[in-house]
Formats: structure tokens, C-alpha cells, sequence
């Protein structure tokens, strides 16, 4: 696809045309090869993320979002390989970089948090040096006061009060962790924060805190959110785009809005029509049928087609492309003959 | 609830548990004096024959404790705890072997639950090998019953599986079947959808459901979320620091919360919709260390409408409206 095209194609989808795309990725797939044979966790993935937005991954188990994330910063966990494709990061391309020229991406640029951040913290370094160390590391004519200034504003920010920089890691709790986590990210001036399911191991109060939290740091420090999880409901309260995956595939992408008021994807669906929600005094809960598709022998045609109420006989034979419709794009042949531009490769 | 015989399964008074809190070398020689984790201290409640009662509150409530204790896997430091009448702090091994067989459990990990080394029709009959119940033909048949109830198909080819050739949704149905085998009649579900996938989950819960009527089940349900307790409890506590702070018709506790730590739980559910704005302030602050719990309310440091009395004296639970009952001094 030209430039040219994607642009025209994003100021009709995108409701607010002054985002650019800071990361762009095109056609990823990563395997991963296993006794039994080769495990494709991400097949043919498009996906642009535009500065300042904050994007929602959503998707079970076994999905590929979080493989999506580590893709990003080129660190796809072993045995996993990138197999083919680009990921553009301000317009090059992080595939082709040597190890050394991604460690200076890595944290600096864009930065990532992990559902359990006691796994991702040293429990043997006090508070002040995980920050200290970080920012040293990627400038080095930073002095150990200035850094240590720095992180102590920082960690005010997000509520934590000096004399807590001194603690260890064990002696602080789950939501200060991960508040010290984003600190990381946020004193090299990341501009990309990718968090991977952030919230699992909070409580729901401190899961809510967290949240305020990180929409108040979008507007302060405006940076790129991509928010990996299943929980649609913290989706739905901070994204304003959001991706569906299902069986290594996107399945549906665009504005949140859209997408919770009227998902066009039968798995977005059979998703939204899954989950309670608290307000409503009858939810109408619809379970959905059958097991998430198993990678090592996908289902040939739609990975959702064993699933799905509206499939026909031909989703078991092809694989959907995406169409776009109503300012998204959807993989589902329903929308095929409705795509009203043309069938792309987005 | 239809009309069932109305009476009190489990019913536990003045319920404590402290767990030790191990010290080391040092403080066991200065002869610091031993120190208590709080887990469970002073509960009461009881649980109606038919009904699905919710232990619902935030990690470090205590309600998983409350639970163990119920099912007699630990012991109370203090109180009572009554199985259909019977005092079960008092029986012997003997007698307790007889009343297990009439409570189980169902806890969250699917992959935890199944020996990896046994196959899955092992797993189901060993209960009944256990209490001596039918010969093997019976044993296998009534396992390849309950496979088929719980909507594992074909039985004949699960029952010859191991757990890891299942899903974590099959598994968990697995433990459920197995739960059932003995057809007790009180199950404790501990977090049972919580490892889930989000689509399994309604799949789970429904079934559990239906098991419940086609077995004349009760159910102790523990979970974290509210979301869940909503769609399957008749009757739900919410737990916070060892202690319930309010107690009701899951319907009057939902519409009508009182407590100031049951709206912020409510008020902190995410909701899946974009439009949707919190009305109510998230308490800042976490749970508490157990070990040295705040003096009075256990709440008052996160609480928006602390007093000056929440610091000193704790509030007991007192009855609001029918069934419904509060621990807070806004209530006096």
C-alpha cells in the first residue's frame, strides 16, 4: 500500500485526523516452532498506531496479544521468531536493526509493562536504584542527583511519596509496583507505553486507581498507549481505538465507540454479549458455543467459523480479508459485499 | 426461591482464624511476642439449603479462609461452625470422613486440581474408590455419566485422557464432574471461573447452574468479582480485612449498597461501555496489612465519610431491613 492511500483511507476512518502514525506494522507473522510442529501465534497482522492514542489489544488466551506486544520492541520470547513482515518505528524499520541500535529503543523510546511487575523489578535493588540505573543507562551525562530528582518527581506523581524510594520492591504493594514500573518508562520520557495486561493482579479498587491513573498521564505526558488485555470493561474506559483478536488475527479494528455500541465481528460479539455488565438489571448473557481454535492445526477458512453462529459453508473453505465498513475494518465475509471502497490489504 | 425445605446448611458463628506469622531467629530470641495474621476474624452467617450464598471482597479479605474453614480443611482458632446441624469443630476423623463426603470443593486452577500422571477417569472414580462406593463397573459408569453431563463428549474418550490433553474450559469441567461424583450436597466454588477465558466463563457458570438444580446443590461461591457474583448468587457478603461488612439479598445489596467499601467495590467494576462515567470517588490507598489492622472500622483510612468515632470503636453489623445488614457507624 502507498502512502498516499493510508492516508486518505485513515482521515476517512479516524474521527480526529490530527494523529500520524508513530508505530506501523505490516503483514507480521511469528511462529513458533514446537516438538509437535510450528505454532503460527501471529498471522498476517496490520495494525497502525497513531501518537498520542491509546489503543486497546483485546482478546483471550492464546490470541497472540501479548506476542504482539513483545513484537513491537522486536523481543518476541524464544522459541517464538518474527517469520516475515515490518514493524516501522518513526518510519524505520525496528526488523532490521542490530541489537545495539534496539537496546536504545527499548525503554528509552518505548516501554513495556508486564501483568506481574515483582517478576520485572530486581528484589534485591532498593526503589531509587531501578530508576537511577534506568536513566543513567540511556544518558550519560545525567549525574546520580539529577537522577535521583527525577525519579523522585516522578514517583510523586504517581502517588508515591519520597521516603518509599528507599523500600524494596517486596516491601511495597501490587498497584505501587506497577506504579514504579510506569515510573521506569516515564523518566526516560518513553514515548510509547506498551502494558501488558497492567491490572490482572490488582485488586478491582486498585485496578480503578490504576486506570485514572494512566488516562491522567496521557494528558500530562501525552504519550502512546497500547493496552494489552481481556478485560473489556478497563477497553472500554480508557481506549480510544481498539483491535479484536482471535486465533493469531485481528479480527476487528476502530473507535471504541463504534466498536462497543455495534461490533460488526461475530466474535466481538459473541464477546460484548459475554461479559455481565454490573449496571444493566438483566443482562441477557449469551455464552458462546465451542474452544478457542488450536494453533498448532488452525481451522482452515475463518479461525472463528467453528464458533460462529452466521458461518456458511464457504468461511470453512477462506480465510476473510479485512473489509473496511462503517469506519472500521472487519475480517468477516459478512461485510465483503458492503465495503464500499475496495478490498484492501490494511 | 421455589418453595424447598427451608433450613440452614451451614450456618457459622463468631468465626476467627490467626495464622502465626513466623518470626525469625533474632525476634524469637529478644522474645518479641508472636504476631497474628488476621485472616478471618469474627464472622457470622448462614447458608439456606438451595441457595447459591457469595463470599465476595478484594485479596486479603479473608473469604477463601472463610471457605477452607467451612469445608473443615483448616481449623478455627475460635467459633463454631455448623454442617446441617452438626458442630463440625467436635467430630473425629472418623465422623468428619462421613460429612466430607456431602461437601466439596471446586477451587480456581484447573491445572492444579488434576493429578498431570492420572487420566481423567482415574481422577473421577477415585472419589468413589475412596468411600467405597459401587463396583468398578458402576464406578466407570457413573464417571462416564457425569462426563456427559457436564458436557465433556464423547466420555468414553475423555475418560481415557490426561488433563493435558484438555483445555483449561475442559479441565475445569473436569473438576466440576468430579465435584460432583459423590452428589454431595453443598459445593464450595473458590474463584471456579476466575483462570477462565473471558468466553468460557458464562459457559461455566451456566452449567454450574444447571448442575445446581439437577443435583439440589448449595453453593458457597467465592469470588473477587461482583460482575460474576451478580449473575449466579441468591445471597452475597462482602468481606473486607477479615471481617463482613455488609450482608443481604444480592438484589438490595446491588441496588441499594450501603456500606461506603461495598459502593467503591461496585463503583470500581469497569464497565464495558465508552460512555459510561464513574459517579463515585475511588478511595485512594490499598487493603491494609492484616498483621496490624486499623483500630475501629477496618475501613476508616480509605473511607470518604470517616467520623471520629470509625477510629475508635468498631461497628457491629446491625440489621437494616429484612436480611440486610451493615457495619457502619452511618448507621447508628
Amino acid at each position: 500500500m502507498t502512502g498516499e492511500k493510508t492516508k486518505t483511507n485513515r482521515t476517512k476512518s479516524m474521527e480526529s485526523a490530527k494523529y500520524e502514525p508513530i508505530i506501523k506494522i505490516k503483514d507480521l507473522e511469528v511462529t513458533f516452532p514446537i516438538r509437535q510442529g510450528n505454532v503460527i501465534a501471529l498471522d498476517g497482522i496490520n495494525l497502525e498506531i497513531y501518537r498520542g492514542e491509546t489503543l486497546g489489544i483485546v482478546g483471550e488466551s492464546g490470541c497472540g496479544k501479548s506476542t504482539l506486544g513483545f513484537s513491537i520492541l522486536n523481543s518476541v520470547q524464544s522459541p517464538g521468531k518474527i517469520t516475515k513482515g515490518e514493524i516501522y518505528f518513526h518510519g524505520e524499520n525496528l526488523l532490521e536493526k542490530s541489537e545495539k541500535e534496539l537496546q536504545k529503543i527499548r525503554g528509552k523510546k518505548i516501554s513495556m509493562i508486564f501483568q506481574d511487575p515483582m517478576t520485572s523489578l530486581n528484589p534485591l535493588m532498593r526503589i531509587d536504584r531501578h530508576i537511577i540505573e534506568t536513566i543513567r543507562k540511556h544518558e550519560k551525562n545525567v549525574s546520580r542527583k539529577e537522577a535521583l530528582e527525577r525519579a523522585a518527581y516522578l514517583l510523586d506523581k504517581l502517588g508515591i511519596i519520597r521516603e518509599r524510594l528507599f523500600d524494596f520492591p517486596h516491601q511495597l504493594s501490587g498497584g505501587m509496583r506497577q506504579r514504579v514500573m510506569i515510573g521506569i518508562g516515564l523518566a526516560l520520557n518513553a514515548e510509547v507505553l506498551i502494558a501488558d495486561e497492567p491490572t490482572t493482579s490488582l485488586d478491582v479498587i486498585v485496578e480503578a486507581q490504576f486506570i485514572q491513573l494512566l488516562a491522567q498521564l496521557k494528558r500530562e505526558f501525552g504519550i502512546t498507549l497500547i493496552l494489552i488485555t481481556h478485560n473489556m470493561g478497563i477497553v472500554a474506559e480508557i481506549s480510544d481505538r481498539v483491535a479484536v483478536m482471535y486465533g493469531g488475527k485481528i479480527m476487528e479494528i476502530g473507535t471504541s465507540d463504534k466498536i462497543f455500541k455495534n461490533p460488526l465481528h461475530p466474535y466481538t460479539e459473541g464477546l460484548l454479549k459475554s461479559i455481565p455488565n454490573i449496571l444493566l438489571d438483566d443482562d441477557n448473557l449469551e455464552p458462546m458455543p465451542g474452544f478457542p481454535p488450536d494453533l498448532l492445526n488452525p481451522p482452515e477458512g475463518c479461525r472463528f467459523a467453528p464458533r460462529c453462529k452466521y458461518a456458511t459453508e464457504r468461511c470453512f473453505r477462506e480465510s476473510p480479508k479485512m473489509y473496511r465498513y462503517d469506519s472500521r475494518m472487519v475480517s468477516c465475509f459478512k461485510y465483503e459485499n458492503k465495503d464500499k471502497t475496495r478490498e484492501t490489504d490494511l | 426461591m421455589t418453595a424447598k425445605k427451608v433450613d440452614e446448611i451451614v450456618k457459622v458463628t463468631n468465626l476467627k482464624k490467626y495464622f502465626e506469622v513466623e518470626r525469625d531467629i533474632i525476634q524469637k530470641l529478644s522474645s518479641k511476642t508472636k504476631r497474628y495474621v488476621k485472616a478471618v476474624d469474627g464472622v457470622s452467617f448462614s447458608i439456606k439449603r438451595g441457595e447459591v450464598f457469595g463470599l465476595v471482597g478484594e485479596s486479603g479479605s479473608g473469604k477463601t479462609t472463610t471457605g477452607r474453614l467451612i469445608i473443615n480443611i483448616i481449623q478455627p482458632t475460635e467459633g463454631e461452625i455448623l454442617f446441617d446441624g452438626i458442630d463440625l469443630t467436635t467430630l473425629s476423623k472418623g465422623e468428619m470422613k462421613k460429612i466430607r463426603k456431602r461437601m466439596q470443593v471446586i477451587f480456581q486452577d484447573p491445572y492444579a486440581s488434576l493429578n498431570p500422571r492420572m487420566k481423567i477417569g482415574k481422577a473421577l472414580i477415585q472419589p468413589l474408590e475412596i468411600h467405597r462406593i459401587g463396583t468398578p463397573g458402576e464406578r466407570k459408569d457413573m464417571a462416564l455419566r457425569l462426563l456427559e453431563h457436564v458436557g465433556l463428549t464423547p466420555p468414553e474418550i475423555i475418560y481415557t485422557k490426561y488433563p493435558h490433553q484438555l483445555s483449561g474450559g475442559q479441565r475445569q469441567r473436569v473438576v466440576i464432574a468430579r465435584a460432583l461424583i459423590l452428589h454431595p450436597e453443598f459445593v464450595l466454588a473458590d474463584e471456579p471461573i476466575a483462570m477462565a477465558d473471558v468466553s468460557m466463563r458464562v459457559l461455566l457458570l451456566e452449567l454450574m447452574m444447571k448442575l445446581k438444580e439437577e443435583f439440589n446443590l448449595t453453593y458457597l461461591f467465592i469470588t473477587h468479582d461482583l460482575a460474576t457474583a451478580k449473575y449466579v448468587c441468591d445471597m452475597i457478603a462482602i468481606m473486607y480485612l477479615g471481617k463482613i461488612v455488609e450482608i443481604g439479598k444480592l438484589k438490595d445489596v446491588f441496588k441499594n449498597p450501603l456500606h461506603p467499601y461495598t459502593k467503591a467495590l461496585l463503583s470500581a467494576i469497569p464497565i464495558p461501555d465508552p460512555e459510561h462515567k464513574r459517579k463515585i470517588e475511588i478511595p485512594k490507598g490499598e487493603i491494609p496489612n492484616p498483621i496490624n489492622p486499623p483500630s475501629g472500622c477496618r475501613f476508616h483510612p480509605r473511607c470518604p465519610y470517616k467520623m471520629d468515632i470509625c477510629e475508635k470503636e468498631e461497628p457491629p453489623l446491625k440489621i437494616i431491613d429484612e436480611e440486610h445488614s451493615v457495619a457502619c457507624h452511618l448507621f447508628d
